[in-house]
């Protein structure tokens, strides 16, 4: 445990740590506070539909599921389906229904919806009057959770690697990696000590500027509600 | 004159090997092939939301295969809190009414009317498919797509860097001065290495089958070559105007954070920033990742802007250069 705050004392007082440590926190606040990003698409469907072809009820009954793009010709429409950065789901009318339109590349998720939704048109009348109960839960994301995931392991595995390269590079730089050599420690003892500080450094810095980016600090100082009505 | 160009390309070959720069190259390769087949691929998917129904009466008969039945309302609410995303529907007084926890607003919506289309069982409809991947095939090159991005702005980046210092910090660099060949041959000899290097290792990431592979092969090459030439000036450089190997390493973790992290939030999810259009990394990506997908780029704007800043790069290093000698 001393040596563990020996190395702990020694991380705190090199800059170049410190930088590390706190450059994801700055970033994460950065774009917190530019506010350039919307995140809000992620957790929605993506529809795209031909300009003029589906009614301004049909258009508006995709949009309580996502948003709805209008393309000007089918080929744009065929592109933007293919697009595999996007979960595009093609809709088009079929007399009084609708029929949609996958990639087949996409998550089961998206073809299971693509391939359920005209039933769900067909029902929406019906769905209207069935009373929702929505439960609120203080610990859930708002949909944000894969992003959150992504960034999170993005930035921990940089600081992990980076972190523990920039101490050991100052120790040799500092002759400090002569004087462990003599001092009472083994090279396991050694060893399991960085990781441990880098492991714990690194964790920090990323769920700190996860917690900064998306807000999340706001988000769990919103009140707690019991039950909504949908 | 092309005899010392060879001498410096053998030199620096074999600093790569004494550096065990492509050891680390063939841990990467094998750790990436491993997590692509073993991993993302077979675990990376998600299904549409579970619904359980309680229906104690059997007031609700004509129900769809995807839905679970549960026997009372306490295991209805178990089954609710471990899953998150499910649906709930209690049947109990004749009417279904919906029960689910909150998601987001548009996604709550699509919950609670799919739950109740499977009501009606009515499973025959599937989309149409217009593409031409399947989930694996494109997994795989989107995977592979980010893990060369990655491999080249990381490894290869970092690699030039730790060459460079090792010669810096030996006097070598201050030794060209004497040597009787042009000094850009030295910045030349480099890159072509890195740049070889980074060409075998697109060519072995290679994970998605040889019919496949063939097709794409020359234009992810193309792509390959582009980004490796961009990255292998930006080590060069960075290296001459930096001091030591850790201030190298800061930098390199802006230049990872700033260029990486924005470039792939933007390329592959919905979620789009206003200024990514003047991020550079964003059009090398794009055309790396429709090297993959089957659509190269075409447009001579994009190699006219490529060919024109990999030649200021050059520049840039060549006279930074001539000042550190």
């Amino acid at each position: 445990m001393s040596g563990l705050f020996y190395q702990l004392k020694s991380v705190w007082k090199d800059k170049f740590c410190m930088l590390c440590f706190l450059l994801p926190i700055i970033v994460g606040s950065a774009l917190n506070l530019v506010d350039g990003i919307d995140l809000s698409s992620v957790a929605e469907f993506h529809f795209g539909v031909l300009e003029g072809e589906l009614p301004d009820g049909t258009i508006l009954w995709l949009e309580r599921y996502g948003t709805v793009t209008a393309y000007q010709t089918q080929e744009e429409l065929t592109d933007a389906i293919k697009e595999p950065s996007t979960n595009v789901i093609g809709v088009e009318g079929d007399g009084n229904g609708i029929r949609t339109m996958v990639s087949g590349d996409e998550l089961d998720l998206f073809r299971q919806t693509a391939d359920t939704l005209p039933a769900l048109y067909r029902g929406r009348e019906h769905a209207g009057q069935i009373k929702v109960t929505v439960l609120e839960r203080s610990d859930m994301m708002d949909g944000l959770q894969r992003i959150f995931i992504a960034m999170t392991l993005l930035v921990a595995m940089f600081m992990g690697c980076t972190f523990n390269a920039m101490n050991i590079i100052s120790e040799k730089e500092n002759g400090v990696a002569f004087v462990n050599q003599i001092l009472p420690m083994t090279r396991r003892g050694y060893v399991i000590q960085k990781i441990f500080v880098g492991y714990i450094c690194g964790s920090l810095s990323a769920v700190l500027a996860a917690l900064l980016c998306f807000r999340l600090l706001a988000i769990s100082c919103r009140p707690m509600q019991r039950l909504k009505v949908l | 004159m092309w005899g010392n160009f060879y001498s410096l390309f053998k030199k620096d070959w074999r600093m790569m090997l004494d550096g065990k720069f492509f050891l680390v190259a063939f841990g990467s390769l094998v750790l990436y092939t491993v997590f692509i087949n073993f991993g993302y691929i077979r675990f990376m998917n998600e299904a549409l939301y579970k619904v359980y129904l309680y229906d104690p009466d059997g007031t609700q008969q004509e129900v769809s295969e995807r839905i679970f039945r549960v026997a009372s309302l306490q295991e209805l609410e178990v089954a609710l809190l471990a899953d998150a995303n499910g649906v709930g529907i209690d049947a109990s007084l004749g009417t279904p009414d919906i029960i689910m926890y909150f998601g987001s607003k548009k996604a709550d919506h699509h919950r609670a009317d799919y739950a109740l289309s499977l009501l009606d069982c009515d499973d025959a409809y599937t989309a149409r498919i217009i593409g031409t991947n399947t989930r694996e095939q494109k997994q795989r090159k989107e995977l592979l797509c980010k893990l060369l991005f990655i491999e080249i702005v990381a490894v290869g980046f970092w690699g030039i860097a730790s060459v460079l210092f090792k010669e810096k910090q030996m006097g070598v660099v201050r030794v060209h001065v004497v040597l009787p060949f042009q000094k850009g041959f030295f910045i030349l000899s480099k890159i072509v290495v890195f740049l070889l290097a980074d060409l075998l290792f697109a060519v072995l990431l290679l994970n998605i089958g040889f019919p496949d592979a063939a097709g794409i092969l020359p234009a992810v090459l193309v792509q390959t070559a582009v980004l490796s030439l961009i990255m292998a000036l930006t080590g060069f450089g960075c290296t001459m105007l930096l001091k030591d190997f850790r201030q190298f390493s800061l930098a390199y973790l802006l230049i990872a954070v700033f260029a990486g992290a924005p470039v792939f939030l933007s390329a592959n999810t919905s979620v789009k920033m206003d200024w990514i259009n003047w991020h550079p990394f964003y059009y090398v990506y794009m055309g790396l990742k429709n090297a993959y997908f089957g659509t190269p780029v075409t447009r001579p704007v994009y190699y006219g802007f490529a060919v024109c800043g990999i030649a200021v790069g050059f520049l840039i290093v060549y006279v930074v250069f001539r000042g550190e000698l």
